[in-house]
């Protein structure tokens, strides 16, 4: 469960309506490190990890009745009357103020453990992610999207549930004992608890892991010192290699990133130098080499594991090596997981009439795509690149200035210095692009380092670029945003 | 919590008065996470009904609606009500915590299969009831008790075993009769609404919407019973076990497994109105004079009688198409054409297919409810619902399939691991008709051979109409008449073309030093 926090400041509202009858609550927000969705019954809600309490909402046209009282029980009856008026008359724009209700921050919750799940920059424990938002889900079953996993999909879990729960509790468990930890298994015993069918035999057994589990809650809390490896700190950091090292003039040889959205989140690891790429001789043949390297997992994702946990299954990764402006990749290399090597793997024979043209610097630069198999060609130009990059940095930094308000000490800064680092890369990529599309999530990053770059003391700026476009939603930073067991698990256990 | 939202004057709430004075009342411990109570029925059901009495009583007023931004002058009245309703409210609580607790007791002993939130919440209705309207009388807990358990004993569903087992023979029999015939005339394939094969019986995980009418009989049937298909404020209806059974089993074995023949009409006009080329061949005005037309007229056209006649509403499918026009500009210029959005776009199956199974589950709600035909505003409700929200949740669900987020785990799982992999590989094999490596081998030698090749790569550029059978013929001429077996097709070949963007060049400087090169 995450931490409790104070809602953003906003208190009132516009609203508009569409071309195609939906009405929109809120502005989009600036989005630099990404956004997570809630899909509700009275529509999508849009959250960014660094502003959660903004409201940013979709309403689909011809609301019914059901949908207007979802709204009323998360954004307050005045809301939810004036989405009926501008939906029915058609009126262009209209402005309300807004109650807060814990239902929202409910909401707003679930929206960070998505953008936690898509887009942290560190490998966090997955099994944690997934049961807080299955949990939380399940709490919010009567506003959610009816199609939306929740009760059922918790239920799959109760074995693992209740086997964390005896783990966390054990004499001398090496289960991190913090609050949030804690406040994960309770709500999801509570969950589970609330739902599962009354003459289920483990309801007893839920029951009697949730008193021992309050009794323990109240007893020799460990304080929360972690001091972070410094691989996890590296790679949200900038580095001389990755920053003046790049290899584009340099036909045959590589390093770059793997494209957040092209892979699975928890597949590859997500540093700026994940791919390492070269195509040499090798017995008379040319060979194309890529290595990606895996994420860095926790050793102690091992503590989660239960014979009985869910288990994804797996996807096939592919590496496509484009030049210029062809339209086709010219080699395509299958690439296999090797756990010895942490990292993937591929080779392929370069054939003699790709090497030439590879070879040729006039046929333009050499891009290595990483995918999923089957997934859609990538977007290629246009900017596309640095913006995909920029929103990376901006990942990183949300990460690390979230991991440095959970933890302390020495570690809390180390954290703190490389969310300043990655913010100032964001900042600086997002400065490269088009004002309509840099110039808000610049602005929201500028706005995180001046928080950031303070006395420490948690104040919430309005911050505005003086000489920069007008930016439609003013930029806020919310430090207290909330913050998932997961993350909690990954800075204390590395300690 | 309750001190941030009792100091935010302007913006309080009945709901916000009422919960912050009920938790740190005295029964406020009782309602603690995991406690004996739970604080949203308390505050919904117990705290709101019996202040907003009270507050009637004191003013002559109605209360105003729980999540209504307060006055100064309602926010003092309430304040003062709220407070002198305290004690009634405690003594409600009590009550209800007594008689939660008894019908759990109960119902667990004849094994039911409902959820304690559902008893909570009828027991803090009924108990909220009585204090809201006659506090000074005695509340009778065993009959409320026994009010609760009587309601919720019929309400629970059969267990899949028990499901299987009476229902097994019955299902097979109306398949074989009205099931397999209506899917042969109505192929749930055409429509994207699900596959031609026959919905199994049960499955062993969990299902959710993307399934479409692959979804399982059993997984059919649990809908009636699911709170979370409920509506919001809806008091979960009371179904007959059998009788919910025997209904569905008829309504699977229909065409696109709904008896109501509107529905159907619906699921066909939205998959063939969907499926429209959507790079923008439709500019918003004149989608937007569509859906005026659209929203002026009324109904959905029905087919008479069941014939096999096209089940198409045409001002329905021109809608559908301009509701996705809107949908690929709009987001197209919010969404900056991210990952998702293109992969949805570029497989229009893809889009369709989430669409016409996000309005097919509301259809078989409506169903399942006996709200009668939809209405064109229901349709329109749906179809913008599965565009803002249900294709990104499909895509998410579709992407979550595949996400092995485990992957580096303790080798005593080496086993389940493997066992995750070969599962990879046979999907793909499944998918593609052949291995991955397989079919690297076979895309590096057709993309080799295109970019030797002038006038295979002048196809590849220039995109002309005749684009397949000007590749066929040219392949035929370098890799003979076999050529199909050991290189991709057109169609597949398309699929690899990328979009590249002219006006990358500021990017080329600057992108090359700040993020290295490569992916």
């Amino acid at each position: 469960m995450m931490t409790e926090h104070t809602p953003g400041p906003t208190r009132q509202i516009d609203l508009h309506r569409r071309a195609d009858g939906c009405v929109v609550i809120g502005h989009a927000p600036a989005a630099a490190a990404g956004v997570g969705l809630a899909p509700t019954r009275g529509g999508l809600f849009t959250v960014d990890p660094v502003d959660p309490g903004a409201v940013s909402v979709l309403v689909p046209a011809a609301p019914d009745e059901e949908c207007l009282a979802v709204l009323a029980a998360l954004l307050g009856e005045d809301a939810a009357t004036a989405v009926r008026h501008v939906a029915v008359t058609g009126v262009s724009h209209t402005v309300v103020t807004l109650p807060s209700l814990p239902a929202r921050e409910d909401v707003a919750r679930l929206g960070v453990l998505q953008w936690a799940t898509r887009h942290c920059a560190v490998g966090l424990a997955q099994p944690l992610l997934t049961v807080e938002q299955l949990a939380l889900s399940a709490r919010l079953a009567s506003v959610m999207d009816p199609d939306w996993p929740g009760e059922r999909e918790l239920w799959a879990w109760t074995g693992t549930i209740l086997e964390w729960a005896r783990r966390a509790r054990a004499s001398g468990s090496p289960w991190p004992r913090h609050p949030a930890v804690a406040a994960l298994l309770q709500d999801a015993l509570g969950s589970l608890g609330e739902t599962l069918p009354l003459a289920d035999a483990r309801l007893a057994d839920l029951d009697h892991e949730r008193e021992l589990l309050t009794a323990l809650g109240t007893l020799d809390l460990r304080h929360v010192d972690a001091d972070a490896r410094p691989e996890w700190l590296t790679e949200l950091r900038p580095q001389a290699a990755v920053t003046y090292g790049g290899s584009d003039s340099v036909q045959l040889d590589g390093i770059g990133a793997v494209d957040w959205a092209r892979v699975s989140p928890g597949l590859t690891s997500r540093a700026e130098d994940a791919v390492s790429w070269r195509i040499r001789r090798q017995d008379g043949a040319h060979v194309l080499t890529v290595i990606v390297k895996a994420p860095a997992v926790a050793p102690d994702l091992a503590l989660l594991v239960t014979p009985t946990m869910p288990m994804p299954p797996m996807k096939i990764i592919n590496a496509s090596v484009y030049q210029g402006d062809w339209p086709l990749p010219l080699v395509v290399a299958g690439l296999e997981f090797r756990a010895e090597a942490g990292a993937w793997l591929g080779s392929q024979h370069v054939s003699a009439t790709v090497l030439e043209r590879l070879s040729d610097p006039r046929e333009g630069d050499v891009d290595v795509d990483v995918h999923e198999a089957g997934a859609v060609p990538p977007r290629r130009g246009g900017g596309s690149r640095q913006h995909a990059a920029a929103q990376r940095w901006a990942a990183r930094g949300a990460t690390a200035m979230r991991l440095a308000g959970i933890t302390t000490g020495q570690a809390s800064t180390s954290w703190r210095d490389a969310a300043v680092h990655a913010w100032s890369r964001a900042a600086s990529v997002y400065a490269g692009l088009p004002d309509d599309i840099g110039a808000a999530p610049r602005a929201q990053c500028l706005a995180v380092l001046s928080t950031l770059g303070g006395d420490g003391t948690r104040t919430r700026p309005a911050w505005r670029r003086p000489d920069s476009e007008p930016v439609r939603a003013p930029v806020r930073v919310d430090q207290a945003s909330p913050v998932s067991a997961a993350e909690v698990w990954f800075a204390v256990s590395h300690d | 919590m309750t001190q941030a939202h009792r100091t935010e004057t302007g913006r309080s709430t009945m709901r916000v008065l009422v919960r912050t004075h009920v938790t740190e009342s005295r029964w406020g411990h009782l309602l603690r996470y995991g406690g004996p109570g739970k604080a949203s029925d308390a505050v919904e059901h117990l705290g709101e009904p019996i202040v907003g009495a009270r507050y009637l009583r004191d003013t002559g007023r109605h209360a105003p609606p729980a999540t209504k931004v307060l006055t100064a002058s309602e926010e003092s009245q309430l304040t003062a009500a709220v407070a002198a309703s305290i004690p009634t409210v405690g003594s409600a609580i009590d009550d209800y915590v007594r008689a939660l607790a008894t019908a759990c007791r109960r119902l667990s002993q004849v094994r039911s299969s409902a959820p304690r939130s559902t008893v909570s919440e009828r027991v803090a209705v009924r108990v909220g009831r009585h204090y809201a309207r006659t506090p000074d009388t005695t509340l009778d807990l065993d009959e409320l008790v026994a009010e609760v358990v009587h309601s919720i004993e019929r309400a629970g569903p059969l267990s899949k075993g028990a499901f299987c087992d009476r229902y097994a023979g019955s299902y097979a029999v109306a398949w074989e009769g009205r099931g397999s015939a209506a899917c042969r005339a109505f192929p749930p394939e055409s429509v994207l609404v699900g596959s031609n094969a026959p919905p199994r019986l049960s499955v062993g995980w969990p299902e959710n919407w993307t399934a479409g009418t692959d979804r399982s009989v059993y997984g059919r049937y649990l809908l009636y019973f699911k709170r979370s298909a409920l509506g919001a404020g809806e008091s979960p209806r009371v179904h007959d076990p059998h009788g919910a059974a025997v209904l569905e089993i008829d309504r699977v074995c229909a065409p696109y497994g709904l008896a109501d023949r509107v529905g159907r009409v619906v699921v066909a006009s939205l998959a063939s109105g969907v499926r429209v080329d959507h790079n923008g061949a439709t500019d918003s005005e004149s989608a937007g004079r569509v859906l005026n037309r659209w929203r002026a007229g009324e109904g959905i056209q029905s087919v008479p009688v069941d014939t096999d006649a096209a089940l198409f509403d045409d001002d329905l499918v021109e809608a559908a198409g301009a509701y996705v026009a809107i949908w690929v500009i709009d987001t197209a210029r919010a969404k900056r054409a991210n990952e998702a959005f293109r992969t949805l776009v570029a497989q229009d199956e893809l889009l369709a297919r989430f669409v016409v199974r996000k309005v097919w589950m509301r259809l078989h709600g409506q169903e399942r409810a006996e709200a009668g035909p939809p209405t064109r505003m229901n349709i329109t409700f749906w179809l913008t619902s599965a565009l803002s929200a249900g294709v990104w949740e499909g895509l998410a669900a579709y992407q979550r399939a595949s996400q092995p987020d485990l992957d580096a785990e303790p080798t005593d799982l080496g086993e389940r691991i493997a066992r995750r992999r070969q599962r990879a590989h046979d999907d793909f094999v499944a998918d593609h008709g052949e291995s991955p490596d397989a079919f690297v081998d076979r895309t590096n030698r057709t993309l080799s051979l295109i970019a030797e090749r002038p006038a295979l790569a002048r196809i590849v550029r220039e995109l002309p109409a005749s684009a397949s059978e000007e590749y066929a013929v040219e392949m035929d001429h370098v890799a003979g008449p076999a050529w199909t077996g050991r290189y991709l097709t057109w169609a597949q070949v398309r699929s690899h073309l990328s979009a590249y963007l002219v006006g990358d060049t500021n990017a080329d400087t600057s992108s090359a030093r700040d993020e290295g090169s490569g992916a």
